[in-house]
């Protein structure tokens, strides 16, 4: 892939109207000791149509807790959901994914929702053949088995497989290969959403870039939303449209890719911007973000940033802020640039002259 | 040589330094079959021989024993001296110079002639014939028992695995904790003593009813169904707790499988997910695993029958020790042993034709 096809997958197409609503989510589990570990914690996100969403944040910040949330995918029996999230089907309908009975929120998945799970590696059924893990899916949808058998090779050559793949077992596929045959699954049944986790990490970096320029492809041949879940800063840089920074179960900061990257509002986004390497700039020292990751059975009170945070003052230990649109038009980042405040969403007390101001008192 | 799996590797429009490691794959059957079944050969000549030695150098002389027995019935006529008969019989026995020349010739009898040499216990019948008569009734116990509690024990490990977190789950898999440490002995006495002699429900032992003939008839047929019942469940009520113990334990573990959580992210229901993902990644383990129980099993099997007095090799076995008839013992060891190995050997050779992970490269167990 050449740097000018990346630039053309830049194409701004994100037709404005929602497809799926994150509205306070909680995932808690249930520890033996007692305790409760809030892993997702009062996250929200909006997704649109047709856009390609990453989101961001370090190990341990809920990003696939927060995604298994979307498929209803509960793999523990301690675990304890709260809030909602919002479909809006093809059809105009409005479903609550969080609501829905384990038999209902199946028929979404695949079908409207299709899923590229962490993992991948390990994600096929070492004991089917490629094709009948293919075939399966679709029939639990109402395909005819005949009719999925014959989708096989097309699905295949989508995602730039052989058809002879087919007949072959996980154990003789390479990693790049697994990773297709998993994203033919997930757009065999069309769906409105493929949501990406770590979709490149453990392959190496050509391959990474094999896979990455097919789901783009996927995205401008059936104009299928992503959801793109990656720690890594410049996989977002040169993919996604909008970006989801994830800290501490919740979502911190949200808005278009480039001002977000240009204009950090967040002081942990500008942590995370700041060490993502760039070919054109110097090479600089990266720095890490200083101090250590909070633990989900035990966030710090007030902002769950305070600890680690250059710019924290005294309310930020009391008051924790809220994810919330700019009153402003325009707004001074952390860079020192000034940029338009439209559709940036930030939850930061630095943005809030209310809670600033009771400070300077 | 590019085998078929490379030819594909390269299909994946990926650099093809990503295919080198697998080079080595390059596995022809033919390598593994000849390599299995050597070491078959191998073990199995090994373990004959240490059978060989084994009952040969246990204490006490059968010979001598034997024409003791002989000499009090007086019925030595044919013999000059003691000396003369006991030269005899040695010979009769093949018991007689050194244990080189014994095992030499024990085993070109053996291949040659299929030649076991007589019983003491009931001489001068053939070993060979003593156990052929028994044969059949070890086998039907035995492979009853086994595939009974194989059957039996992977439904319910995969039924308590996949509902772990359930109460009665639980309560079933300490119950099973509970009889997988019984000796299935024990087992057997309790079952006896209640089932027989107390509530008088099965005969506590022999193969059949004394009084039928033994024949194709259905009356004859139930009537070993009815005294087979006893000594099969002695040893499935075992066999079902550690076959429900090892499977669940492997359940549980291709629950928390990725492949697991991604196939309820197609939407599968939960009966499809059981069975085409969670059954078949855990029976064909358990197919080798069997394999690997088998000789237990036989070996388990000789006190059941004895308990039972069940007229199979297992008795025949103890009988056979107890009057020092080395030729009927060691014949019924390497039998079974043959037995065991032989199905082993089955179950490698075929196992790679059923499970795609399983690799024609180790000589497997
Ligand atoms: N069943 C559970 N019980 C308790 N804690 C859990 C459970 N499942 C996940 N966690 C906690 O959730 C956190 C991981 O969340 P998650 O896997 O969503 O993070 P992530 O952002 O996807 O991280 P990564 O980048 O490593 O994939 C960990 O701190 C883990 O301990
Ligand atoms: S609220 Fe305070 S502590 Fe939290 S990120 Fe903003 S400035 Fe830092
Ligand atoms: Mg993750």
């Amino acid at each position: 892939m050449t740097d000018t096809q990346t630039q053309s997958l830049f194409a701004p197409r994100t037709s404005g109207d929602v497809l799926l609503e994150v509205k306070d989510l909680d995932v808690h589990f249930r520890l033996k000791n007692g305790g409760l570990a809030r892993v997702v914690d009062g996250a929200s996100l909006t997704v649109k149509r047709n856009e390609i969403i990453g989101i961001a944040g370090e190990s341990g910040s809920g990003k696939t807790t927060l995604v298994e949330a979307i498929l209803g995918i509960n793999r523990f029996s301690n675990r304890e959901l709260g809030g909602q999230v919002l479909y809006h089907a093809r059809n105009g309908q409005v479903m609550d994914l969080a609501a829905m009975s384990q038999n209902d929120i199946r028929r979404v998945r695949l079908a409207e929702i299709g899923y590229v799970p962490q993992g991948s590696m390990n994600s096929l059924s070492p004991t089917m053949r490629v094709a009948d893990q293919i075939i399966d899916g679709m029939v639990t949808h109402g395909v005819s088995a005949r009719d999925a058998r014959r989708k096989v090779p097309e699905l295949l050559s989508r995602v730039g497989l052989d058809e002879r793949v087919m007949r072959l077992y996980p154990h003789e596929l390479s990693g790049g290969m697994k990773q297709r045959v998993i994203i033919a699954i997930g757009i065999s049944m069309e769906p409105s959403i493929i949501i990406a986790d770590e979709p490149t990490t453990a392959l190496d970096v050509n391959v990474q870039r094999r896979i990455l320029a097919t789901l783009m492809r996927l995205r401008d041949e059936m104009g299928v939303t992503i959801i793109m879940v990656s720690h890594d800063g410049a996989v977002h840089a040169e993919l996604v449209d909008r970006l989801a920074i994830m800290y501490a179960g919740q979502v911190v900061e949200t808005g278009g890719v480039r001002p977000m990257l240009k204009a950090p509002l967040h002081p942990y986004t500008k942590g995370l911007t700041d060490a993502i390497p760039t070919i054109t700039a110097k090479r600089e020292r990266i720095e890490g973000i200083r101090g250590a990751t909070p633990s989900p059975d035990n966030w710090p009170q007030g902002c769950r940033f305070h600890n680690r945070c250059q710019f924290a003052m005294p309310q930020c230990l009391e008051i924790p802020p809220q994810l919330v649109q700019l009153q402003t038009e325009h707004v001074t980042s952390l860079n020192g640039t000034e940029t338009i405040a439209q559709d940036r969403l930030v939850s930061c007390h630095l943005y809030d002259p209310a809670v600033r101001g009771a400070g300077n008192d | 040589m590019e085998t078929d799996v490379e030819k594909v590797q390269s299909m994946g429009n990926e650099p093809p330094h990503e295919d080198q490691k697998r080079k080595a794959r390059v596995s022809p059957t033919a390598a593994y079959v000849l390599r299995r079944f050597g070491l078959y050969l191998i073990t199995l000549w090994g373990s004959l021989t240490a059978s060989f030695f084994f009952f040969r150098l246990l204490p006490g002389d059968p010979v001598r024993a034997y024409v003791a027995q002989l000499q009090q019935r007086g019925s030595n006529t044919t013999f000059e001296s003691s000396d003369a008969m006991l030269a005899h019989y040695q010979k009769e026995f093949g018991l007689y110079g050194s244990l080189l020349s014994q095992y030499v010739n024990y085993f070109r009898r053996l291949f040659l002639h299929f030649d076991l040499g007589p019983s003491v216990l009931s001489y001068p019948t053939p070993a060979i014939d003593l156990i052929t008569r028994a044969l059949p009734w070890t086998i039907g116990l035995i492979g009853v028992a086994t595939l009974l509690g194989w059957v039996l024990g992977m439904l319910l490990g995969t039924l308590v695995g996949w509902n772990r977190n359930r109460t009665w789950a639980e309560v079933v898999t300490n119950g099973a904790l509970g009889f997988s440490h019984l000796p299935a002995y024990f087992v057997a006495l309790f079952l006896i003593i209640f089932l027989s002699y107390r509530w008088r429900l099965l005969p506590p032992n022999g193969a059949f009813n004394t009084s039928l003939n033994p024949e194709w008839s259905m009356e004859f047929i139930l009537s070993v169904i009815k005294y087979g019942t006893l000594p099969v469940l002695a040893t499935v009520i075992v066999a079902v707790a550690n076959w429900m113990l090892s499977t669940r334990a492997l359940v549980v573990s291709i629950l928390g499988e990725d492949y697991l959580t991604f196939a309820g992210a197609k939407g599968l229901p939960a009966r499809r997910v059981l069975s085409a993902y969670v059954l078949r990644n855990a029976w064909l383990p358990q197919i080798a695993a069997l394999g690997m129980a088998l000789g237990g099993v036989v070996s388990g099997n000789v006190l059941i029958e004895r308990l039972f007095r069940y007229p199979g090799v297992g008795s025949l076995l103890i009988d056979s020790v107890m009057v020092k008839d080395v030729n009927t013992a060691m014949a019924i060891v390497s039998i079974l042993i043959i037995l065991v190995l032989t199905i082993n050997l089955i179950i490698d050779l075929t196992l790679p034709l059923i499970d795609p992970r399983v690799k024609l490269t180790g000589a497997g167990g």
